[in-house]
């Protein structure tokens, strides 16, 4: 059974007339690293919001439609209970600082001293965090004073020590270098590894096709193309659609264009070495 | 990474002095009950006594020049202010005991005195305040109330209340470097300055409200609703026996303070 079920979900934000999501049905499975990408406007931030429950609970709106977490319908979840499933990072790293700690090694451990876990066990696991994305050096520093990439790393530490099952994940890099960038998906593979559910909203669409197991293409409110990441990410159709798709695989087309077939379309760069090879030698 | 650190938080909090590491509330106590008794009692010589301890603290607790610049700045001008303004209202009073004259203008000493009590015990009251904000971190305060069954979000509000003033400062020190970028003029005598200050006060009232949604959700994912125990990173040490102690002398005062001055009332009538 699918960890989170959407069937026929429609939705308008509060005060607006047109809807954010409209008729929209999919399924996410545990342990899967889904990306979603999209035009913006698509809403994409939409349904991050509705799976992390912030639709209905802290957006109004109106809502139609079934969106099941465990079988269980978004509108009888408790919020409290659904942070401790479904961890939630956003774009903006300005707001996401609680504002009320004083080094970053507190900031870390802000949702541990909610969940109520031993301060022991507190503490070796922000350690862990905090070696893990990379912010050891940070752990002295006021959160209020970081910059906005570190403040985002600082967010994305704090949420990733909370431990939660599944993680949603809106554009995380958006303030990151690309250094940094690479950084956050090799943590987030990481965490894939772990048996974590990730969905991960992102325009980065060469490491969405390195990193994700299964992809969603959403455009006006529903999901357009839905499947495997090399599956959805040679689609020619979606050339036609805003969304984009990684630079490799429009190499492969425009081979296949060409009359020079590789054996199959590439979506990474080591597949397309190992296929442009594979071609040379044949 | 500094692990020392890291395991520094197995420890209760501790700035290794005595005054700054007692507990909030039992510093609290006392600074509250011998500010009250300095507005009690309403003499000059207690003011003075307070701010002379108020002083040596701060000299102890390395915040003199902070403490000293906050404190002169209440002191002088309300010395000033009380001593013209006593002298003033009892210039044809009959009666009163020649102090000086200054240029013409006779003193006198019981306005003089008079004006002396008011100011030293506001001052004596400053004295202790200013020691105890100074010596004490917000966020210490909040975690002892949250110990005494303070909610959490209270404790939440407050702290972020304080932060957010922080970072509106930080918001119209950036939008008045922009506009002295474009060119408008934003130093100079207070109508300048209150001229750039008043047109930023819109966008960044707006900014402020805008971030407090995403600052909502933020503290929702970090389970800021759950209901069960919370537990706490930084420990504030078990208030020993002596802090209570300490706590029931202020007490004492407090309640010597008001009797005398019930009696010196009662005297009167």
């Amino acid at each position: 059974m699918a960890f989170i079920e959407l069937k026929n979900v429609s939705y308008k934000y509060p005060y607006t007339k047109e809807f954010a999501l409209q008729n929209l049905s999919c399924s996410f499975e545990k342990g899967k690293f889904y990306g979603i990408i999209g035009e913006n406007g698509g809403g994409k931030t939409t349904l991050c919001n509705l799976i992390r429950g912030l639709i209905p609970h802290f957006y109004l709106g109106k809502l139609t439609g079934e969106c099941l977490i465990e079988g269980k319908d978004i509108r009888d979840w408790d919020t409290a209970e659904l942070s401790s499933k479904i961890g939630y990072v956003f774009q903006n790293p300005f707001t996401q600082i609680s504002g009320i700690k004083s080094t970053v090694f507190e900031e870390v451990a802000i949702g541990l001293e909610n969940l109520g876990v031993p301060k022991d066990e507190m503490i070796e696991r922000v350690i862990n965090v905090c070696e893990q994305l990379d912010i050891g050096h940070l752990i002295k520093n006021n959160p209020n004073e970081l910059s906005g990439g570190q403040r985002q790393r600082v967010a994305f530490a704090s949420i990733i020590a909370m431990d939660t099952e599944t993680l949603v994940i809106d554009e995380p890099t958006s303030q990151l270098d690309p250094e940094g960038t690479e950084n956050v998906f090799k943590i987030i593979n990481t965490l894939k590894h772990s048996n974590k559910t990730i969905i991960l909203v992102e325009h980065k669409i060469d490491l969405i096709a390195e990193f994700c197991d299964e992809i969603l293409v959403m455009e006006d409110g529903t999901v357009a193309f839905a499947g495997p990441t090399h599956e959805v990410l040679t689609k020619r159709e979606l050339l036609q659609h805003e969304a984009s798709i990684p630079e490799v695989a429009k190499f492969g087309l425009a081979m296949e264009d060409a009359g020079k077939h590789l054996s199959s379309i590439p979506v990474t760069m080591d597949e397309a070495y190992r296929l442009v090879k594979e071609r040379k030698g044949r | 990474m500094d692990r020392e650190f890291a395991y520094s938080y197995n420890n209760y909090v501790k700035y290794g002095n005595g005054w700054k590491d007692m507990n909030p509330i039992s510093k609290l106590t006392i600074a509250v009950c011998l500010g009250i008794s300095s507005c009690v009692i309403q003499r000059w010589q207690f003011g003075v006594v307070l701010c002379i301890i108020g002083t040596l603290m701060a000299v102890y607790t390395k915040i003199f020049r902070k403490y000293l610049r906050s404190l002169l700045a209440i002191a002088i001008p309300l010395l000033l202010l009380t001593t013209i303004l006593r002298q003033l209202q009892y210039a044809h009073t009959p009666g009163f005991t020649p102090l000086f004259n200054l240029l013409g203008w006779q003193w006198y000493k019981e306005p003089f005195i008079m004006s002396m009590n008011v100011a030293w015990y506001i001052i004596g009251f400053s004295s202790v305040l200013l020691n105890y904000f100074l010596n004490t971190e917000m966020k210490d305060l909040m975690l002892a109330l949250e110990n005494r069954g303070v909610t959490h979000v209270a404790s939440y509000i407050m702290l972020s209340s304080m932060q957010s003033i922080i970072d509106m400062k930080k918001s119209a020190d950036t939008i008045l470097e922009s506009q002295k970028a474009r060119g408008i003029e934003t130093d100079g005598n207070l109508i300048v300055r209150m001229k750039a200050f008043f047109p930023t006060l819109g966008p960044i009232l707006l900014s402020a409200m805008s971030g407090t949604e995403e600052k909502a959700i933020a503290m929702d994912a970090r389970a800021f609703s759950h209901e069960g125990g919370h537990t706490y990173l930084r420990v504030l040490r078990p208030v020993p026996v002596w802090e209570y102690i300490l706590d029931a002398l202020a007490v004492l005062v407090m309640i010597g303070s008001i009797a005398y001055a019930v009696l010196r009332a009662m005297q009167r009538i």
